[in-house]
């Protein structure tokens, strides 16, 4: 059980703490600095080709080890003493650049680097420069997006998501799923931002694809544990992808063919070096290939995705810019049957809306700011409408029409301010504050009649709950001995629903200990809390998952979560170990009572559809991972424990978290064979999902059979273990370039399990009835092309 | 409910799709070998189970089955040769049963039973139930037989008389009900209308019907749990007292009533509640959601909450009480 409010005496009133933590910061050791006469350098790093803003480039004096990193914006600050100074400037898959002053004023520069077109790979660091053994974080995965594009994928379509699920602590829900399920944690327990804004629901396609088109994708960081307190509203991760800006430089242009969909990229100046744009869309075309082959007779079924990025960026000044983004994506399957008296059309949509207009400002040399006002939306829609043609009792023809819609959503408007304060380099304060207003829609009814019966009329069912969500923050990054760095800060959540109001204080601390040159120790606690909660089948993950609130029945969810480590290099950085174990308890989960469905869910009686329990969970993640060299990959291994216990499912036993895996394994390599060709391989196994099933029958009364379902989740599915493969060659062009890609998925054909169904019938050999189980699979052996150009 | 209908065939074609390009396999997942063990249901009433009772209520009627294996596809036959008991809690026994024929329209024979001595039950007292038959272990359950309910008040408000085609009439209207809660403790109901003629008596061929009302201002709308159940076919509706526990409950139904055109019409309507024991509530309750979902692929699992010893199924008794309304001529 974990207490909802602490009963430290000082920390009762939270305004104390929060003040106490600023307090502690201030007189910290780093504070020193105040006394010696410094002086500040700041600006920007940016791609010298594209003017592009670069995240978490190092920026260090290597005469005495200090030094920073930029921020999502590219934005650095530097307080040094006066001094003759050697500044390095150092980007993974750029050329060092190195900046030599004597500093005896404060000064604004920015750097241009320039790409040296060396793979960028996978950094398991807190920022992408800054070294694994030095980072105060822990838990932390940045994914270069050249590294994504290099690796296999499912029909030829790459996939951001994909390539975390072969990262340790981060499982996929099966089959082809894009759902991330991290440490033990569900997927609506992951803040997934696009450019700072909520994305609900991340995938296409069944859960097949991710919402994310890599081509106008610049950074994709995702944290598993020891969150720092500028990131709240989720219990297991925060998945922070920023989309490009756009080319401040020239125009440019990416575009790619494949075996189901096509997308293109456009970026370039609308002012040179003062405006930018990028749009980017992306539609797959299955429903238009299959057509040809469908019998009308049968009716005529097809289903599409699309996605479009829009992103615009406008330099006000020296010290301000803005940035408008946005994107929209549908997924929609469509069904039609006509014969001469019905048309019967039906279909099933889900999709996201989001935009974001952020303002940074540079306030001073020491401070940045960013304002962001966002909004995001998340629906599925279900709906049928039916044309039915008859002749009346006077020979005319007439006509009735008859539709249904049932609808689910969730939008969001808010806004924050996050400021990025600098003092010196042993502190690296952040704090702001958010505000968030959520409507929840669980489920709405709209149907419409031409000729409605007597006493029925055309109506909508629908209720509507509306919570506001606030938090204020500070965290502080303080080196205070040059062996021990720790980032201590405090959030403080709130929120108000149904005239009740829920408050969580939030304290987050991690830290690095340096053992000797190669070691390093690490460890991080973080509370977390969670006003919205997810409602799902246990069954099939599905978009008809309902979104709802927290409410005056409905506690908010809770999470408390400790991860201990060590990281270590190898071969002179070539490569780097860490092994990270973590305990999560979670407190006020829901769960679907059993029985309960979402179907009718019109109004608020979805709270008496749930019920509220715990979960724990455990493990150790060991990852091994080569960064340089012709041959780069790493190996990830996961052994976990998972589990939930609910008073009023399985008879109040604990059981098994369906995604409970107790053995996860991902094996990632990639081979430069030519300067123009790249192998690269993926194999993943994972233990078995658990389920429910049915163990025996019995009668009840006449035609009256009853399965007896046993302990919940308590059988397991056969392992998972999928291998896939991937040649990408490149060839350079006039125009620019093009690349090859092949890829072959589940190379070894292996019949994954996705459900288990029983099915009922006769011996063949006695002709006694039987049961079998039946394993459904959904992806056999699938060879893949696409060929993408660049321009 | 027609529109919850349409949404959930959409939902069930939208599955559909997800298995479209899958394949299937034969698996052996490894359940364990199953013992097979005796399912029981019975209800022990407060008032005597006669002939007519069970052709009223056949869901109460003694009935004796046994479980298998999941994989085996074998029917499931009733269970002729149990020996049933019931002892109330000195050890004596109260009621045996003998062999009988199912009273329920289209029941099979096999598996059911009466009660030889048409014992009735108490309420407030403790009884025991022990099944046994050869090859299986013998199941028990126990239960304390709630107490009466007292101050059941109801009316009923013709609103029309049609006699469509058919051999049925049809009276409807609204029934209103008043019903007193104990709030010393948690209470379980099942609600029941019975058609009866000018002596009290049921033929056991007019029906009583609980219909979908369309006016969202009736009395009583908030308490949606609360509804009739029906008489010869169907599972029960049972409601606990947990938004009026303590109050007096009131609360307004529409219902139709069907009697044959030949015969004379009903004089009384007869409301029966009955007060079930939190364990006869819980199993029917997941028996009727059981049903309920056969075909929701969406919907969550269903366990039928079962409170035997060494078997499946429920032992449940129940405290009756009704309120006789004269119907309109």
């Amino acid at each position: 059980m974990i207490p909802f409010f602490t009963r430290l005496h000082l920390f009762r009133k939270p305004g104390n703490l929060l003040a106490f933590a600023c307090l502690f910061l201030l007189l910290s050791p780093g504070a020193a600095w105040a006394q010696q006469a410094k002086f500040t350098i700041n600006g920007f790093v940016r791609d010298k080709q594209t003017g592009e803003n670069l995240i978490g480039v190092g920026i260090f004096n290597p005469k005495t080890g200090q030094g920073t990193t930029t921020n999502n914006y590219g934005f650095y600050s530097i307080t040094l003493p006066q001094d003759s100074i050697s500044l390095i400037v150092s980007y993974l898959g750029y050329e060092r650049l190195s900046f030599n002053i004597f500093l005896n004023r404060d000064l604004e520069q920015n750097f241009n680097l320039t790409a040296n077109n060396e793979l960028k790979t996978v950094e398991i660091v807190g920022t992408k420069e800054e070294k694994i053994r030095e980072s105060t974080r822990m838990s932390t995965i940045s994914v270069p997006i050249a590294q994504i594009k290099t690796l296999p994928a499912l029909f030829g379509e790459v996939d951001v998501l994909k390539t975390l699920q072969l990262l340790p602590g981060v499982q996929s829900g099966g089959e082809g799923s894009t759902g991330l399920y991290v440490r033990g944690g569900s997927p609506d327990q992951n803040l997934i931002l696009l450019d700072g804004t909520p994305v609900y629901n991340a995938s296409h396609l069944f859960g097949f694809f991710s919402v994310f088109n890599a081509d106008a994708l610049n950074n994709v960081e995702l944290i598993k544990g020891g969150f720092p307190a500028r990131y709240g509203g989720r219990l297991s991760s925060v998945l922070d992808i920023n989309m490009k800006e756009g080319n401040m430089k020239e125009f440019q242009g990416e575009a790619s063919v494949g075996i189901i969909a096509s997308k293109v990229t456009l970026e370039g100046p609308i002012k040179e070096d003062k405006a930018s744009f990028i749009v980017s869309a992306r539609r797959t075309y299955i429903d238009i290939l299959a057509r040809p082959f469908m019998n009308k007779e049968n009716g005529v079924f097809g289903y599409y995705f699309y996605d479009l990025n829009g992103k615009v960026n406008y330099k006000i000044s020296q010290r301000d810019r803005l940035y408008l983004s946005a994107y929209t994506g549908y997924d929609k399957f469509y069904g039609q049957f006509d014969d001469s008296e019905l048309e019967d059309k039906m279909h099933v949509g889900w999709g996201n809306l989001t935009s974001a207009l952020r303002w940074n400002r540079i306030i001073n040399n020491k401070l940045f700011a960013n304002t962001h006002l966002t909004y995001t939306k998340y629906q599925f829609d279900i709906g049928n409408e039916q044309t039915t043609q008859f002749r009346n009792d006077r020979g005319e023809l007439e006509t009735e029409k008859f539709s249904l819609n049932y609808f689910s959503n969730i939008r969001d408007f808010s806004l924050k301010t996050d400021f990025d304060y600098t003092p010196s380099t042993n502190h690296y304060i952040r704090f702001g504050a958010q505000y968030i207003k959520h409507s929840f829609k669980p489920g709405a009814l709209q149907i419409e009649e031409s000729n409605p019966e007597p006493g029925a009329a055309n109506n909508n069912f629908f209720s509507q709950t509306l919570g506001h969500e606030s938090g204020v923050y500070v965290e502080d990054d303080i080196k205070i001995t040059d062996l021990l760095k720790v980032n201590a800060g405090l959030r403080l959540a709130g929120f108000y629903v149904d005239k009740k109001l829920y408050h969580s204080l939030e304290p987050r601390v991690s830290a690095r200990f340096i053992l000797n040159e190669n070691w390093s120790a690490k460890a991080s606690y973080a509370r977390t809390s969670q006003f919205i909660h997810l409602l799902t089948n246990s069954g099939i993950d599905l978009p008809t998952d309902l979104w709802v609130p927290a409410t005056g029945k409905v506690r908010p969810q809770l999470a408390d979560q400790v991860a201990l480590g060590v990281t270590r290099t190898l071969f002179d950085e070539a490569v780097e170990v860490s092994i990270e174990s973590y305990y999560k308890a979670m407190n006020h989960l829901i769960e679907y009572s059993e029985g309960a469905d979402f179907l009718g869910t019109t109004d608020n009686n979805w709270q008496d559809k749930v019920t509220s329990g715990e979960g724990w969970s455990y493990g150790t993640e060991f990852f091994v991972q080569k960064k340089l060299g012709k041959t780069t990959g790493w190996v990830g291994y996961t052994l976990a424990w998972a589990n939930r216990k609910f008073p009023e499912l399985n008879g109040g036993e604990m059981y098994p978290y369906k995604y409970d895996r107790r053995h996860d394994i991902s094996i990632v390599v990639s081979h430069q064979l030519k300067d123009n060709i790249t192998v690269s391989g993926t194999w993943v196994y994972g233990t078995g999902n658990a389920v429910t099933l049915a163990e025996a029958r019995y009668g009840i009364g006449s035609y009256n059979t009853i399965e007896d379902i046993g302990s919940r989740n308590k059988f397991r599915m056969a392992p998972y273990h999928r291998l896939d493969l991937s040649l990408n060659q490149t060839k350079k062009k006039k125009w620019g370039e093009t690349v090859n890609s092949f890829s072959i998925y589940n190379a070894y054909n292996r019949k994954n399990p996705y459900f288990l169904r029983l099915e009922e019938g006769y011996d063949t050999g006695n002709g006694r009835p039987t049961a079998v189980f039946k394993q459904i699979s959904l992806f056999p052996i699938l060879p893949s092309f696409s060929k993408s150009f660049k321009f | 409910m027609k529109m919850l209908q349409k949404t959930a065939q959409l939902a069930a074609a939208f599955l559909a799709v997800i298995s479209f390009s899958a394949c299937e396999t034969v698996v052996e997942v490894p359940i364990p070998a199953h013992t097979p063990k005796l399912a029981v249901r019975y209800m022990l009433p407060d008032q005597e189970p006669d002939t007519l009772f069970y052709q009223l209520f056949p869901q109460y009627q003694p009935y004796i089955n046994h479980s298998q294996s999941i994989y085996s596809g074998a029917e499931l036959k009733g269970v002729n040769d149990a020996m049933l008991t019931v002892t109330d809690q000195h050890g004596n026994v109260v009621e045996t049963f003998k062999r009988s024929n199912g009273f329920g329209y289209g029941a099979s024979d096999d598996g059911y039973y009466e009660p030889v001595t048409r014992f009735k039950a108490q309420p407030g007292q403790k009884y025991t139930l022990s099944v046994s038959a050869p090859n299986y272990e013998t199941v028990t359950g126990k239960l304390t037989m709630p107490s009466a309910l007292s101050g059941l008040r109801a009316s009923f408000q013709k609103i029309s008389a049609e006699e469509p085609g058919g051999n049925f009439a049809i009276v409807q209207g609204r029934v209103s009900i008043s019903l007193p809660d104990n709030g010393s403790e948690n209470n379980y109901y099942v609600l029941y209308g019975v058609l009866l003629d000018d002596r009290y008596v049921a033929n056991g061929r007019d029906v009583f019907q609980e219909e979908t009302d369309e006016d969202a201002a009736l009395v009583g709308n908030e308490f949606q749990n609360i509804h009739f159940s029906p008489i010869l076919y169907g599972d029960a509706n049972p409601f606990d007292d947990k938004t009026f526990n303590g109050n007096t409950v009131s609360f307004t139904r529409k219902a139709m009533l069907y009697y044959g055109k030949a015969n004379t019409p009903p004089r009384y309507l007869r409301i029966y509640v009955h007060s079930i024991t939190e364990d006869t509530f819980k199993f029917l309750k997941s028996l009727k959601m059981y049903n309920d979902n056969g075909n929701n692929p969406f919907a969550e699992q269903t366990r039928v909450l079962g409170n035997l010893e060494k078997g499946y199924g429920y032992f449940g008794g129940f405290t009756s009480t009704y309120f006789d309304i004269e119907l309109p001529k």
